[in-house]
């Protein structure tokens, strides 16, 4: 059986490869309110334990404390999220983060401590423009006011259906993390429901 | 008696000035196939009146000809039919709809026309259709509700849907967070939304109307810091609009209060544009999360209750003034003003100014107001302690007989004079509109000067301000507002400064009505022409009494017995005096009776708004694994499991689904099937303590598991039933990687993180869902080495080196896999899985290396005969919650020896191993063609009579190729000592089916064919 799909490159795919860019103008005649983009260049661990990981979080990811509740740290490319007392998400460069993963368990040897590769099984997504937060809005019952949750902060939420993890990067700007298969949902949906303010998903 | 001069001068509908509507901009609509003109700033019920259209609907129950009686959300007759086709929008209220250009509207509940409507029939019927008439009469012979209901339902009822339902409409949601929100942009909403702003606190202010101001924009007799109210409303919305942190919502209905300051609000962002256009949805849900709340409603004006009152023509006094003051249009030109209290003078005073001429009906026998002295000044006629008893027309009000009354309005004392009119406004005092305040179980009190209920206590973090808290006029409600505002500030831990309300001049107005709840005719009771409480639902003064008279005494039963204050309106107008005439009747006091519960919504929402966007693909998520593209290509057909969307056969050119699993079945035997199986549940388990906690979650033993080999488990809820089963594999001393059924991954997660966090913290583990990095193929069949040696593994996969049950890591095609040497068929098989982003060339990898071994993906449907060929359970199919192992017959998997897990404790009770509790059995049918339905019930007596005794019912039932029959699971009671026995299977056409009932494994029962 011959391929079918000539999209499909070898070696890898992420998680919306072969999906459409998509444009909707702003009526106003601006920019787009909203841009999005899969940041394909960030690999996911997930990383459990309690304070005694931080010398080895510290020596792999040039971290100098865990972050507190709500709150990612951000080291050069690297963000470390809190999602719980004793859960982190390490968003690191694509391609080293088996290597990290090594390191931290060695690390970690001998302190109860987990790290999971999820690189795959998250979709990060980059998603900014004047109108993010009200379009988040529309999905996520979170308090999204610049003040509430400002640069620096993330949450665990629900965007509409998809269950989402954001962190603010900046005031019109976010980074989105939701499992790969809800992916191409939340994506559709970003995409209508900044259809008010102008859209433009990029690939 | 001359009232009114001989000759009536020409009627000015349309004022030459004034009002908020822009002359400049005439629009051009259409009602009931007349094209009218009105102005932008018109609403529907304004740009009618403009017209003189007046009668404008049919009512409920009697068809009775019905005009315009108000100006705003409370208006119970002028309920329209708004557009075309399937964007037709029925039972708006044509005070609430604004004009545009080219607006289509019809009138309702009308055949064939307005003006000659057949349903008036009813209306001379009347005196067969009295309160609880449905009740009474319909109901027997019993058979023919379907018929009488059905001919009803048409000729009594409100308006009609669009024909097509498919709503094309763009409808959207949001959520929102405030400090303060406010309800209503009235006087007093305003002034709480200035001071809330004022102190830095992130407000949101939502008002139903298209401008801010509420009942400022209706009078033409204040002012404000010494200019119109208009122009001092304007500043403050300029001020408003200013701040970032305050959020205004003109055409925004807050419908909804519910727990915790949570209110639901409607905005109708594009009703009243002539284009929509389509990046904007029409209506907006907010979903606002509020820490404080202001309520700002206002109150709406009661309507009398007397005899006629119902006729075109009869308007609320306030709404007279709206029309006036608002929107430039008199309604009348000989206007009988009724009142009994000193709002009607207002409006004999604005009809004046406005060119018509206006008589003052009032109840009471003395007034001392200072209004009454400006109508006099003015040279109006007033008539105190008189009543109109009697209002008459046809199709709009013609005539009034006008009666000398008794103090309390109870009695008439001389005969009527009469008196030519074509307007009666009627003024019955004010109620509060305290929806929101009850519908977030808010407490009210009966204000006996005020006649009206009004809050006493919050439940929720709110306050109320202005009318809809009894306090009336102008200046007071705006102290009101202020008041509110600050104390709402306040309570957010803000500053709320130091503002002074506006200077107003105002006339002064006493605001107490006259209790006169039902108006005499000089009849005996019940007798003489209609007198209406509820117009919208057709029920009279008479209804609610003779409803006290056969027994009802709850108010609550009254309401749905007499439907007094249900449908759209949910009695705005008709509460207050339904409730004062039944007390009367009960021979109670009002607050007594109380009030019907105030439910969500206040006016009508639309349930495109409610769903939003949660349509067509964005109604849920669909899940698709990464290998989703090349079923897609291969002509796949696909099942829902969850949200995931898996290939369930890949029926080639001409294949019926039959015969696609059937050749899907027998290629997984005898050469190779390829299963998608990537959204199986996977949960990577950490810790020193991972061992003992799967000892703890499964019924079987782990505790001894070598690294690297794999583990049937079957976990159990603590009820002793079965909750899911997968493989688990040990990886590591203190990892373990878990797998769930698909459609019980996310639960099993959630289950095994509860007892992690709540009955075993002390347990060292943790637990990550794994399920989407890995994608995974599962080859089957004894071609399956074969095949993976053509595509480059680089272990050997010779049994001594790989056993059943083991994994190892490897590569394939220089791409890194883990393989699990697992088997849901029973032959040899290999779960092979890959980080998710190779899971598509491992697909195709697989595919194109069995291309000379007769490789043959197949998809739930093959997968599910062929396990069943095998006997092997599904969680959910076999299981319904309420089996055990034992049930099932897999005692071998629950230990004996460990000291505990979850379910052990249930399964020791009695009734566990009742030998009669439904067992599993295999089932072969005598005919072996012939393949039972599944879910159909077995019996062991064929001839018994019915209802017939269940012996259980049927899980799963296939063709198998395989076996060269049909083979089905059941869950029988007793169904082990059946075994060797025949069950009969009753179908629905009488049909027989006869069945041997035998072990539950049909092919392969000694496992010879695991290892290929």
């Amino acid at each position: 059986m011959a391929d079918a799909s000539p999209q499909i490159r070898l070696p890898g795919r992420n998680a919306l490869s072969g999906r459409p860019a998509i444009t909707h103008a702003n009526q106003d005649g601006g920019k787009p309110g909203l841009v999005i983009e899969e940041l394909v260049h960030l690999g996911k661990l997930n990383i459990r334990g309690a304070a005694d990981i931080l010398p080895g979080i510290t020596a792999q990811t040039g971290c100098q404390s865990l972050p507190e509740n709500n709150r990612f740290v951000t080291i050069g490319e690297r963000h470390l999220a809190w999602l719980g007392p004793d859960e982190y998400l390490l968003l690191c460069e694509a391609g080293r983060e088996d290597e990290i993963q090594t390191r931290l368990r060695q690390d970690f040897e001998g302190i109860h401590a987990a790290v999971t590769n999820v690189t795959d099984g998250l979709c990060a997504l980059g998603i900014r423009g004047g109108s993010v937060r009200k379009v988040l809005a529309k999905g996520c019952a979170l308090d999204l006011h610049e003040e509430v949750f400002a640069a620096g902060q993330c949450a665990q939420s629900l965007l509409s259906h998809a269950g989402i993890t954001l962190l603010a990067t900046g005031e019109t700007r976010f980074v989105l993390v939701c499992r790969t298969s809800f992916a191409p949902y939340v994506v559709d949906w970003l995409v209508d429901a900044a259809l008010e303010y102008g859209v433009s998903y990029r690939t | 008696m001359g009232f009114f001069s001989k000759t009536p001068a020409p009627q000015i509908v349309r004022l030459a000035t004034g009002g908020r509507v822009n002359r400049t901009k005439p629009l051009t609509f259409t009602f009931d196939g007349k094209t009218c003109q009105g102005f932008a700033g018109d609403t529907l019920a304004s740009a009618l009146l403009a017209n003189n259209i007046h009668l404008v609907g049919r009512s409920f129950k009697y068809h009775r000809p019905r005009g315009i009686m108000a100006a705003g959300a409370e208006e119970p007759n002028a309920l329209v039919r708004v557009g075309r086709g399937n964007l037709a929008e029925p039972n708006l209220r044509a005070s609430q709809v604004e004009l545009y250009d080219g607006l289509y509207a019809e009138s309702q509940n009308r055949f064939p026309s307005l003006k000659a409507d057949v349903g008036a029939v009813n209306s001379l019927m009347s005196r067969f259709f009295p309160a609880g008439f449905y009740y009474k009469t319909f109901m027997w012979p019993a058979s023919m509700w379907m018929t009488y209901e059905h001919v009803i339902r048409r000729a009594a009822g409100l308006g009609r849907v669009a024909d097509d339902h498919d709503d094309p409409d763009r409808y959207e949601k949001t959520n929102a967070h405030c400090d303060i929100l406010i309800a209503g942009g009235g006087a007093a909403g305003l002034m709480a939304a200035l001071a809330a702003a004022r102190s830095g606190a992130r407000v949101i202010l939502a008002d139903e109307q298209n401008e801010f101001g509420g009942w400022m924009l209706a009078e033409g007799d204040v002012t404000i810091e010494g200019g119109s109210p208009a122009d001092w409303v304007a500043g403050i919305i300029a001020e408003l609009a200013a701040m970032p942190d305050v959020t205004l919502l003109p055409r925004t209905t807050v419908f909804g209060y519910m727990d915790h300051n949570y209110l639901t609000l409607t905005e109708r962002v594009t009703d009243h544009l002539a284009v929509r256009p389509s990046h904007l949805p029409r209506q907006r849900m907010w979903k606002v999360r509020a820490r404080q709340v202001v309520l700002a409603q206002g109150a709406h004006e009661r309507p009398l209750v007397f005899s006629g009152n119902d006729l075109p023509g009869v308007m609320l006094s306030g709404a007279v003034r709206t029309f006036i003051n608002r929107y430039g249009v008199v309604p009348g030109n000989r206007c009988v003003v009724f009142t009994n209290n000193d709002d009607g003078y207002r409006t004999a005073l604005s009809l004046q100014q406005g060119g018509a001429e206006a008589v003052i009906v009032d109840l009471r026998h003395e007034v001392r107001s200072a209004l009454i002295k400006m109508a006099k000044e003015a040279g109006i006629c007033i008539m105190t302690g008189h009543a109109v008893t009697i209002a008459s027309g046809t199709q709009r009000i013609a005539r009034v007989e006008i009666s000398p009354v008794n103090e309390d309005a109870t009695r008439v004392l001389d005969d009527p004079v009469h008196m030519d009119c074509d307007l009666l406004a009627m003024s019955g005092g004010l109620s509060p509109a305290v929806h929101l305040h009850s519908q977030a179980r808010g407490k009210l009190a009966w204000d006996e000067e005020l006649l009206c209920f009004k809050p006493k206590s919050v439940h929720e973090a709110c306050f109320n301000a202005g009318a809809c808290n009894g306090v009336f006029g102008l200046a007071k409600a705006m102290a009101d507002g202020l008041k509110a505002g600050a104390a709402a500030v306040r309570a957010c831990g803000l500053d709320a400064g130091d503002h002074l309300p506006p200077v107003v001049t105002a006339p002064p107005q006493n605001w107490r009505p006259m209790p006169a709840w039902k108006i005499p005719n000089g009849q005996p009771e019940g007798e003489g022409p209609k007198a209406f409480v509820d117009f919208q639902n057709d029920v009279t003064a008479s209804d609610v009494k003779l409803a006290v008279r056969e027994g009802y005494q709850s108010v609550e039963h009254v309401k749905r017995y007499t439907t007094l204050g249900m449908a759209t309106d949910q009695g705005k107008t008709s509460n207050i005096n339904g409730l004062a005439i039944l007390a009367d009747a009960l021979g109670d006091e009002i607050p007594n009776v109380g009030t019907t519960t105030f439910r969500m919504p206040y006016t009508p929402a639309n349930f495109g708004a409610i769903a939003g966007r949660d349509i067509g693909n964005l109604f849920d998520p669909t899940r698709l694994t990464r290998m989703d593209d090349w079923h897609r290509a291969h002509g796949a057909t696909f099942e829902h499991v969850g949200q995931w969307m898996r290939a369930w056969y890949y029926p080639q050119t001409g294949e019926s689904m039959q015969e696609a699993v059937n050749r899907e079945v027998l290629a997984a035997r005898t050469t190779a099937g390829l299963l998608d199986a990537s959204t199986l549940g996977k949960i990577d388990i950490q810790g020193p303590d991972a061992a003992e906690f799967l000892n703890r979650i499964y019924t079987n033993g782990w505790l001894k598991l070598g690294i690297g080999k794999c583990r049937y488990g079957l976990m159990l809820k603590d009820d002793g039933m079965v909750m899911d089963d997968g493989v688990t594999t040990r990886l590591g001393e203190n990892h373990f990687h878990m797998t769930t059924t698909t459609g019980g991954a996310a639960g099993v997660l959630d289950w095994l993180e509860e007892w992690q966090q709540t009955e075993w913290p002390d347990l060292k583990v943790y637990l990550t869902s794994v399920t989407e990095e890995w994608s995974v193929a599962t080859l089957s069949g004894p071609n399956a080495s074969k095949i993976l040696k053509a595509a480059g593994i680089d272990i050997s996969l010779d049994p001594a080196d790989f056993p059943f049950m083991s994994m190892q890591d490897a590569h394939i095609a220089g791409l890194p896999v883990r393989i699990f040497r697992i088997s849901f068929t029973g032959e040899l098989s290999f779960e092979i899985n890959i980080r998710a982003r190779h899971g598509l060339a491992l697909w195709q990898l697989l595919m194109n290396a069995g291309r000379d071994h007769g490789i043959t993906p197949y998809g739930t449907e093959a997968m599910h005969v062929l396990r069943a060929e095998k006997g092997f359970i599904i969680v959910g199919q076999e299981t319904d919650g309420s089996v055990t192992p034992h049930d099932l017959g897999m005692d071998w998997i629950v230990s004996k020896t460990k000291p505990d897990f979850i379910g052990k404790r249930a399964l020791a009770r009695a009734s566990m191993s009742d030998d009669n509790r439904k067992q599993l059995v295999g089932l072969v049918t005598r005919d072996r063609k012939r393949v039972i339905p599944e879910g159909a019930h077995a019996v062991l007596e064929p001839n018994q009579p019915m209802p017939m005794e269940m012996l259980g019912q049927v899980t799963s039932s296939y063709y198998s190729p395989n076996v060269g029959g049909s083979i089905a699971m059941a869950m029988l009671k007793g169904g082990r000592s059946l075994k060797g026995g025949t069950v009969y299977l009753p179908m629905l056409d009488g049909d027989m089916i006869e069945a041997d009932v035998v072990d539950p494994i049909f092919f392969d029962p000694n496992g010879d064919r695991i290892n290929g």
